[in-house]
């Protein structure tokens, strides 16, 4: 791969051999909080890149006090959000967190967050350590 | 509590009017098959089967003449529901709610009325300010949405983006200010205390209710369709998720043009 094309592509592709073993994130992207607000999303895709499954247990944030991972749910018109549990991937298995139907919800900030800037987030499987990834805060999602 | 399921209708299905329209076709479908499990109607078309051809003519007349003034009673419905009820998803015709005439606090503090909303177009859309996914979406697709309709005659002057916070114990009206603002100066943010939301928002269908699922602090769920308010008040039409900026701008442009029909 190019450096150039590596470079422009670090921002939205992490894998990491031994980490969550095949797994790998595209996309990341966090919307930025609007002023007064304590509370983000963060966005993102993982593929299972691997031969064999893997079981996502968490997903959380240093930059955060709190992370919890939300479907959002329209039931009758009504928006709710609901927490899921683990993710378990087959190989070849895409898992999409985007607007309006899956987020990271993000609480307590620990320091503001602007659009340009980037936030860490780390991923936990049931099998060896986090996978970590940079996510860009944007205002709007990326193209 | 009429209003409210009508409009419930209108979010899960999207088609308020078809909803209603399926609804007497439903009411006359049952009337009809009254009509037709009746024994004696049964026993006369049972007797009619076997005789001869001379009373095939007079069967042929009468399916005819029947046929004549079903497709006339028809013809006149449609004359007076069905052509000023356009296809269009969610509208609410021909008996649009009026919006209620309750007092709410806009983000400057000041009052707003149902007087705010009439000469204008409103886009108006329920959530809260702690919302991390879906308020914050809908409110980017509106300010896209209220820049691109600035072009067009109906909403050029007279658009306006009202976001109703159901969350007046957080969202005072200094978060409000810096929240709106943030997606277009001018959009516009209101609240009430709650018994006045509820006011307002049962007779347009609109739902919320506290969450525990929103994380150390409480969530709010509440209805996510983006809601058509006419210039003359009234709820017109509930576009519902996922929402994009072509399908809202092609949304306003048929409910306008059919409202505007009407003067």
């Amino acid at each position: 791969m190019k450096p150039v094309l590596a470079a422009l592509l670090g921002c939205c592709v992490a894998t990491a051999a031994g980490a969550c073993d095949g797994l790998a994130v595209e996309r990341a992207w966090v919307r930025e909080p609007p002023p007064g607000t304590t509370v983000a999303a963060a966005y993102f895709e993982l593929i299972n890149r691997g031969t064999s499954a893997v079981k996502v247990t968490a997903v959380t944030s240093p930059d955060f006090g709190w992370a919890m991972l939300h479907a959002t749910q329209v039931v009758d018109g009504r928006a709710e959000m609901r927490e899921l549990g683990a993710l378990e991937l087959a190989p070849a298995a895409h898992f999409s967190a985007t607007p309006g139907a899956v987020h990271l919800m993000l609480g307590e900030p620990r320091h503001p967050l602007a659009a340009a800037s980037a936030v860490t987030l780390a991923i936990t499987c049931a099998a060896g350590p986090a996978l970590s990834f940079p996510a860009p805060v944007r205002r709007t999602p990326p193209p | 509590m009429a209003g409210l399921a009508r409009c419930d209708c209108a979010i899960t299905h999207g088609r308020v009017t078809w909803c209603r329209l399926r609804g007497a076709f439903a009411r006359n479908t049952v009337a009809d098959q009254a009509v037709a499990g009746d024994g004696r109607g049964t026993r006369r078309y049972n007797r009619a089967m076997p005789q001869s051809a001379p009373t095939i003519p007079w069967l042929a007349i009468a399916v005819v003449v029947v046929a004549a003034f079903a497709g006339g009673a028809g013809l006149s419905y449609w004359q007076r529901h069905g052509s000023d009820a356009p296809p269009i998803d969610g509208l609410l015709w021909p008996d649009p709610p009026t919006v209620p005439a309750i007092a709410l606090t806009d983000h400057n503090g000041a009052a707003f009325t149902l007087e705010q909303l009439r000469g204008h177009w409103t886009l108006l859309f329920f959530g809260f300010t702690h919302c991390p996914d879906v308020c914050p979406t809908a409110l980017q697709i509106l300010a896209q949405a209220h820049v691109e309709l600035k072009h067009h005659a109906a909403y050029a002057g007279r658009g306006q983006v009202v976001f109703v916070s159901v969350d007046p114990e957080r969202d005072t009206s200094a978060v409000l200010r810096q929240y709106v603002n943030y997606f277009h100066r001018e959009f516009i943010g209101v609240t009430a205390p709650v018994p006045q939301l509820n006011r307002l928002t049962a007779p347009l269908g609109a739902i919320f209710m506290k969450s525990s699922q929103g994380g150390p602090e409480y969530s709010v769920d509440h209805s996510a369709g983006i809601f058509f308010i006419d210039p003359a008040g009234r709820l017109v039409d509930v576009i519902t998720p996922p929402h994009t900026v072509p399908a809202l701008v092609a949304r306003f442009d048929a409910v306008s043009q059919f409202i505007d029909s009407l003067r």
